[in-house]
């Protein structure tokens, strides 16, 4: 199964790309998805995502299929589905 | 003046006999509408009454700050100017950052009120108690950068702060802005329109006094705290900047693109923030008293707009590049240059100018109607002229756009006005309707007209806290209350991107109490900025508007927008009409007529208003 995923400020690209594609198997979930992206990402993906204890910052947003997703703990758990799209931005309102 | 913070003193002048009057800001003035457009409203209310046309000598045009400009504390040195719109017909105002606020406060004065006309364009200098009323026709036709330098160097002091009108203002650019600091405006509702009709063309002030606050040694410590959060992660208006909005919400589908017809755009990489970020942004600005810095000025080094200086944000970048079918940056860069320097709201000039596009699409409007302009979407090099024309209103058509996309589309007929993307004539922001409807109802019942930051009502679509693709009798209470948080925000002044850095409102009532005196609660705050807000609405009612205003454009109503992530996303109307009811209701207004009710008006002790608007 795969999933595209797009990586906006304040992560950085990864192999000099914003979107990706990524392969996972069927019935892994989101917490499956960004064990991978830290693989390939390394510190820098983790660190920004992550207060030291493991929540997701207020300073960063998670959309799936344009849709802001606020419920951290389903998230984890949110088993991913084929072709679905996944952004991590910064959560900035304003203009 | 009871409270500290204030001087109590505010200058009011008359260009048509030249008077300068110095007056005592009324005792209860404070307690009542705060300051900044709390100030401006209630001015209004107080000098112009029913069919005063807003390009007469009877309009009257003040410039205010708040208790917190020229203090410590930060995100504070912001002005605003409140007048009757001529875009709109309603109340109209906008805000400013920079050193302005703080240097009219520090000069002795809480605000700055103007009537009358000038017989000759001119300027008022204000240096702390000497005001003169100045002959500026040597300055006539000047851009507003170099309305600011003249200006310094001819009262031979480069620390003079300037708020100036370039050409569209002296036009009569409905949507014309006042400028100062060469990069900040009071953007909104044409306040460089009334500017333009009473031959006043800048207003420079030198301030040398200090402001006294109630408090200093505990508001010192509090500031330090403050400084530090302004640095703090969470605060991309600094270091990135709101143009990184431009690829979230291409990513969303909510980017507004040639003139709403879509929410996705194929260039908006080529547009990004993260682009402009690397390539082409070379310094970044802060205002008095600002750690944020959030002023991203871009520089063209080369092609054909090499040697282009202009500061962008997220909202002048959707509406002179995504909204226009634009891609370039250097290009987007010349056209916020233009209007800058020319004096007009980027926003309004991108929403007029792309609505012209969509026409020159339809084959409304041919080469021969826009003077030879082809005007694609995408054109950049087309846009560029065209928005120069249109702030040195030449040319027949272009001359036509200066009126606004609401008055253009109604001289145009064939129901153009049905995608002229505004609201009572005001342009609107880049928050689409018809997939972000909390938003649009909070753009509706604007008091200005189509604009996010009078409440803030995207952010619940933005954040999918709600079901952003339909309307319930719920949401008036997330507009309402936004509108009157906002209200205080806008009055106080303090910035809107200090948002984060004051999550727990209590603080900011703290640091009211540090600086005035008084003890109170942020409730008694937000009871002031609800008497404000309904006081600007009293305005607008007298000037005739009711319910029957407070609708979209056709377009969101008739036309959905369709693509990967919205799916028939269209506003309906029997949904629209029971979201309005609901506001009304929460608000106490009467639902048929959208007007605020006797008791309603009795209990914010508006007693005066409601005989006025005849409840
Ligand atoms: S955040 Fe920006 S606009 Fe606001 S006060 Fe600071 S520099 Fe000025």
């Amino acid at each position: 199964m795969k999933v595209n995923v797009t990586l906006l400020t304040p992560f950085k690209k990864i192999k000099e790309k914003r979107e990706i594609r990524l392969e996972l198997e069927n019935g892994e979930t989101f917490y499956d998805l960004i064990e991978k992206l830290s693989q390939e990402h390394g510190d820098d993906f983790k660190n920004n995502l992550f207060e030291s204890d493991k929540k997701i910052k207020t300073s960063i947003m998670i959309m799936v299929n344009g849709r802001t997703i606020t419920d951290e703990k389903n998230l984890f758990q949110r088993k991913l589905k084929e072709n679905e799209e996944y952004v991590f931005c910064a959560a900035i309102g304003g203009g | 003046m009871e409270l500290k913070g204030y001087t109590g003193k505010y200058l009011d002048i008359d260009l048509t006999n030249k008077e300068v009057k110095l007056k005592e800001l009324p005792e209860d003035w404070a307690k009542n509408y705060i300051g900044g457009i709390g100030f401006g409203i209630k001015t209004c209310w107080d000098n112009i009454p029913k069919d005063v046309d807003a390009l007469s000598p009877e309009n009257v045009i003040s410039f205010w700050t708040g208790p917190f400009a020229g203090t410590l504390v930060p995100v504070s040195s912001k002005y605003t100017a409140v007048a009757k719109s001529p875009l709109t017909g309603t109340i109209g105002f906008g805000i400013s950052s920079g050193y302005f606020g703080a240097e009219l406060k520090r000069a002795g004065y809480d605000g700055v009120v103007i009537r009358g006309k000038a017989d000759k364009l001119s300027y008022i200098f204000i240096d702390d108690d000497v005001v003169q009323i100045k002959d500026a026709t040597h300055l006539t036709g000047k851009t507003t950068w170099e309305t600011e330098d003249i200006l310094k160097q001819e009262l031979e002091d480069k620390s003079i702060r300037v708020a100036s009108i370039g050409s569209a203002g002296e036009k009569l650019v409905r949507y014309a802005c006042i400028t100062n600091a060469k990069n900040r405006h009071i953007g909104r509702n044409g306040l460089g329109c009334v500017m333009g009709s009473k031959n006043f063309k800048a207003l420079a002030v030198r301030g040398t006094n200090e402001v006294v606050v109630d408090d200093l040694k505990t508001l010192l410590k509090e500031v330090k705290q403050l400084y530090k959060d302004c640095r703090g992660e969470k605060m991309y208006y600094g270091r990135e900047g709101t143009p990184i909005k431009i690829l979230k919400h291409d990513k969303k589908a909510v980017l507004a693109t040639n003139n709403f017809q879509k929410m996705t755009f194929d260039g908006a990489e080529n547009v990004s923030g993260e682009k402009m970020m690397e390539e082409k942004v070379r310094k970044i600005i802060a205002c008095e008293m600002c750690a944020v810095a959030c002023d991203h000025v871009n520089v063209i080094k080369k092609g054909k707009y090499k040697g282009t200086v202009g500061s962008i944000d997220f909202e002048s970048l959707w509406a002179l590049g995504p909204l226009c079918g634009v891609d370039c940056l250097d290009a987007v860069t010349k056209a916020v240059q233009l209007c800058d320097t020319l004096g007009t709201d980027t926003i309004s000039t991108g929403v007029t100018v792309a609505w012209a596009m969509e026409c020159y699409e339809k084959g409304i409007f041919t080469k021969q109607d826009t003077d030879g302009l082809e005007l694609n979407f995408g054109n950049a090099d087309a846009m560029i002229e065209l928005i120069e024309r249109i702030g040195n209103r030449e040319g027949e058509f272009a001359k036509m756009l200066g009126e606004g996309s609401k008055l253009a589309a109604q001289k145009t007929g064939k129901d153009t006005i049905n995608f002229a993307m505004q609201i009572k004539g005001l342009e609107t922001s880049a928050y689409p309707f018809r997939v972000m409807q909390t938003g649009a109802l909070g753009h509706a019942t604007c008091i200005t007209g189509a604009f996010y930051q009078r409440s803030g009502s995207y952010q619940y679509d933005e954040k999918d806290a709600v079901d952003r693709y339909s309307l319930d009798d719920s949401r008036g209470k997330l507009v309402a209350d936004g509108e009157d948080d906002y209200t205080v925000v806008d009055s106080l002044i303090i910035c809107k991107f200090s948002r984060r850095i004051y999550p727990d409102k209590e603080k900011l009532a703290y640091l009211w109490n540090l600086v005035t005196g008084e003890k109170i609660k942020y409730q008694d705050l937000l009871d002031r900025g609800k008497k404000i807000y309904t006081l600007g609405k009293c305005f607008n009612v007298r000037h005739g508007f009711t319910r029957q205003q407070d609708y979209l454009p056709k377009r969101a109503y008739e036309e959905p927008i369709n693509d990967h992530i919205n799916k028939e996303a269209v506003v309906k109307m029997d949904e629209w009409d029971k979201a309005l009811d609901g506001y009304y209701e929460y608000r106490k207004w009467d639902k048929k007529t959208g007007i605020p009710k006797k008791e309603t008006l009795k209990e914010l002790d508006l007693d005066d208003a409601a005989e006025e608007i005849g409840v």
